[in-house]
């Protein structure tokens, strides 16, 4: 009997890790962390690449194979996979190899610059709003029920222990966001960055979402300010050594406007009032880690909800 | 009193983390219990909850610390640990199955080419994630119902624009490639099709075209409304110009109610131009209309399953409205169960749990006799025009007015057996049941039959009595349930086990007629 | 696609709702995957109705 290797099936990579592996002929990865659905690895250049199993959603250097768990690969802290820069790898003790050759590739970050609506996502946000109020999520989510307009008096204890603890700093940092110079509020990330349950915390997953949704808000985003690519960058700086390496990576991406698929397709759901899309989007988000994606959601809702008044306010002024 | 515990580098998923930080929190003389990464913020928070100790004070980002307040005298942090190292094994078990992905996007991710989608979420949600599936372009069974004729409409459209199935809402029985769907049993793959609009019905031919030594190509499942006026019978036509295309198939067999006039033309029309012989029974409908479309008319869902056969083995079909044991036979058990009964009992009570089955056996025997029903033959008899048990009584259990709250009695023999002990006493005289095997059908539903039988003829013959039960069987031997030993467990009991629904029926009113009631 | 291509392929089921049909299908080996499927808005009637409207609105 011939023993033929197991060989595993990318279905999806990102553009990025494609464009990363391609320019190494030769890589070793030395696996971080195993979880359940995903594989965390780490090259000398210490950028962060996750193979993960199918169902999960396409993230930034990240690939997505026809794999139920991730376990079958046998992979444990501290081992290597060698690559030959044609994008095979080959994983330890004889598993078998995974071949990301055919796998399709998927952006993640926007290709197309979003459509602002003349009505700013008014719909989009209610409905975010609303769901989020529902879910009552773990993390700092349920404080959207003050946020960001803040016009509640405060009370003592706001939902769970998290919400409670960094109310008041939150709430600081989205008033320096609404006012005129919004750029200062990223310095305010230190009180935020790292807070929070799970392994990305709940502030980091938030953070995300403010930081994804200015990268790509044209009234921000675009020439005019210079200023704010470099701000963005800052914050990134700020999460390497205050939350966990995952958090970090993942801030850092959301910062040059990379994320997962589904926030991206998210954010371009809201600006578009595209409600069709965007219901099960919420849905498929909703269901990212215990509290993340709701997490990642509050964030995305109190960005564009500020990007919205403002936009209406300016038109006011302009009648 | 608080204390804390770390594990440098460890890494769990957020899920994983709060599953953890749950449960432990649940244990009696837990106050608070943080789980988290060990980044600065969070452990400002734990000093403001008070619980801080210096372990902490070296703990990075990437350490996992928990930390816990709690009353020593009823838990101390051996058990603490010991919960969270047993929910980490346990999520670990739980995740050593199948995957189940959350949603159908991640499901055909996980799947790749997957071609088909089987839905039984509740109705008010059935229509949105067909039309999901129908948009990724799957075929689609859908078992819902409570799905609005306008869904319903919508759905059907979408199917026929993109060449898909949209088989129900309500739609209960289709085999596909050889594979049984939802309530379907196991037959052999042959050489005629069948579109059916009723589960049961389709089920009783099926397996009736089995036994008889052929087989089935593609049994293609409707739902009950496809050939009203507002669906115009999309998927009956859909389904029938695929079997018209299809080369394994030689023979087409359609099964319904009757449908609406409109919708007949539809059909006839394409029937009239079919290379293929047809065979036709809509259930109580007009054998007129069927043959001037050149398609061949039955009397009985059996005596559709034998036309069907013999137009494949191109024979001449002919109307059997008779039975398979000779009539020597059958007048020796019309006689000897006619004789067992007391001039008090006066009563028939069938129990169907096949819709189709008891519309059949109502259109039959309600001609004869007034027959009080949930679907009556007419108005006045009504089931809540009975008074007391002083009538005959056919009732269809899988309806909803029985179903509510519970699983289909073809699920769940309960409600059957409740009405065995609830309406049959010692007026009644001949009892009148299905029992269907097949997947989706409960494990044993002969068994629940033959215990009730038997509890009746015990309590009966104390008073010096005894009842006729008559029953017929649908299911074929490569069935999961035992075919020979569901028979035998019927006659142990002294049921009447026949050969198809339609016999059963035949026979019961010879029975009925010998002993005048 | 048509209905009669399906019929040349084999049937790769995703079975969503009652679990007992997928164990059926595994227990035929028949290609299957059961999805864990949540209602809408968490199964408060009320509020899928609401989302419903907010939707149909638009």
């Amino acid at each position: 009997m011939t023993v033929r290797e197991k060989i595993y099936n990318g279905l999806f990579i990102a553009s990025d890790l494609r464009q990363f592996l391609l320019a190494r002929p030769i890589l070793e990865l030395r696996v971080h962390s195993v979880f359940e659905t995903s594989v965390n690895l780490l090259t000398q250049e210490e950028e962060l690449v996750t193979f993960a199993s199918s169902g999960r959603d396409i993230m930034p250097m990240g690939m997505v194979a026809a794999v139920p768990g991730v376990s079958v690969w046998g992979l444990r802290a501290g081992d290597t996979l060698s690559s030959d820069g044609r994008l095979v790898f080959n994983l330890p003790r004889g598993a078998g190899s995974i071949w990301l050759k055919d796998a399709h590739v998927r952006p993640v970050s926007l290709t197309q610059p979003l459509q602002v609506k003349c009505s700013p996502g008014i719909m989009a946000l209610d409905l975010i709003k609303t769901k989020l109020l529902l879910a009552n999520a773990d993390g700092i989510s349920p404080l959207i029920a003050w946020m960001p307009e803040g016009d509640t008096p405060p009370s003592t204890r706001k939902g769970n222990v998290y919400c409670t603890f960094i109310y008041r700093d939150l709430e600081l940092f989205l008033k320096v966001l609404v006012s005129d110079k919004p750029e200062h509020a990223l310095d305010l990330t230190e009180r935020l960055i790292g807070f929070g349950p799970g392994l990305t915390p709940s502030c980091d997953d938030f953070l995300a979402g403010i930081l994804l949704s200015l990268f790509y808000d044209s009234p921000w985003g675009n020439d005019a300010n210079n200023g704010l690519r470099e701000n963005l960058e800052r914050v990134a700086v700020i999460a390497r050594d205050r939350t966990t390496l995952v958090s970090y990576h993942m801030l850092r991406h959301a910062a040059s406007g990379r994320a997962n698929e589904a926030y991206l397709e998210l954010l371009r759901a809201i600006v578009e009032d595209d409600l069709d899309a965007l219901d099960s989007l919420i849905e498929r988000v909703l269901a990212y880690g215990s509290s993340s994606g709701a997490d990642f959601l509050f964030g995305l809702y109190c960005a564009r909800k500020i990007s919205a008044d403002n936009i209406r306010t300016s038109r006011s002024d302009s009648e | 009193m608080i204390d804390t515990i770390v594990r440098e580098n460890a890494y769990f998923d957020s899920v994983t983390l709060m599953l953890i930080s749950r449960e432990m929190k649940k244990l009696d003389g837990v106050e608070e219990v943080l789980v988290g990464m060990g980044t600065d913020l969070n452990l400002d928070l734990v000093k403001m909850l008070e619980m801080f100790l210096p372990e902490l004070e070296k703990v990075t980002p990437n350490d996992l610390f928990i930390a816990a307040k709690f009353d020593e005298s009823r838990v101390n942090m051996d058990e603490l640990i010991a919960s969270f190292d047993e929910q980490i094994n346990k999520k670990k078990e739980s995740h050593a199955g199948d995957y189940q992905p959350p949603t159908l996007r991640s499901a055909i991710e996980y799947l790749p080419g997957a071609n088909f989608v089987v839905l039984s979420v509740p109705g008010q949600y059935a229509a949105d994630e067909a039309e999901n599936a129908l948009r990724e372009g799957l075929n689609v069974m859908m078992f819902s119902d409570n799905v609005s004729i306008e869904d319903e409409l919508k759905l059907k459209r979408m199917a026929v624009d993109k060449g898909l199935l949209m088989m129900g809402p309500d739609c209960g029985t289709a085999i596909i490639n050889g594979v049984p769907l939802c309530f379907a049993n196991v037959v052999k793959r042959g050489k005629i099709g069948v579109v059916g609009a009723s589960g049961t019905g389709t089920q009783e031919v099926t397996v009736l075209i089995d036994q008889l030594g052929e087989g089935l190509s593609q049994v293609i499942g409707t739902g009950g409304r496809d050939l009203r006026e507002e669906i115009g019978g999309l998927m009956m036509i859909q389904g029938i110009e695929a079997l018209l295309a299809d080369p394994e198939t030689h023979v087409i067999l359609l099964i319904s109610k009757p449908p609406a006039p409109s919708v007949e033309k539809k059909i006839y029309d394409l029937v009239a131009d079919s290379p293929k012989p047809v065979v036709i029974d809509f259930i109580g409908g007009n054998a007129e209309s069927v043959l001037r479309a050149g398609a061949v008319p039955c009397v009985s869902l059996e005596d559709a399953a034998k036309k069907a056969v013999a137009l494949l083995r191109k024979q001449t079909p002919v109307d059997f409205d008779g039975f398979d044991a000779s009539e020597q036979e059958i007048a020796h058990v019309v006689d000897d169960a006619a004789g067992r009964l007391a001039p008090e009992q006066k009563y028939l009570r069938a129990l169907f749990t096949g819709g189709t089955l008891a519309d059949e056996a109502i259109k039959y025997l309600g001609e004869h006799y007034p027959i009080y029903s949930n679907i009556p033959l007419t108005p006045d008899r009504a089931l809540a025009k009975l008074e007391g048990l002083a009538g005959h009584l056919c009732l269809d259990l899988g309806e909803d007015e029985f179903t509510r709250g519970r699983p289909h009695p073809m699920i769940d023999p309960m409600t059957r057996t409740e009405f065995f002990e609830s309406h049959i006493d010692e007026t009644t005289a001949v009892i009148l049941v299905d029992v269907v095997l097949g997947y989706g059908s409960h494990e044993d539903p002969a068994g629940a039959v033959a215990d009730s039988v038997i509890k009746i003829r015990e309590k009966l013959a104390s008073m010096g009595r005894d009842i006729v039960a008559v029953a017929s069987v649908t299911g074929t031997d490569k069935d999961p349930q035992d075919l020979k030993q569901s028979i035998e467990d019927l006659e142990q009991a002294g049921v009447i086990v026949m050969p198809s629904n339609a016999q059963a029926v035949r026979l019961v009113d010879r029975i009925m007629k010998t002993a005048g009631l | 696609m048509s209905v009669n291509e399906l019929f040349k392929e084999d049937l790769k089921i995703i079975n969503i709702g009652l679990e007992s049909f997928y164990t059926e299908l595994k227990a035929q080996d028949i290609p299957s995957i059961h999805v864990q499927w949540k209602p809408f808005a968490g199964g408060n009637r009320k509020m899928a109705s609401l989302l419903g409207k907010l939707k149909s609105s638009k």
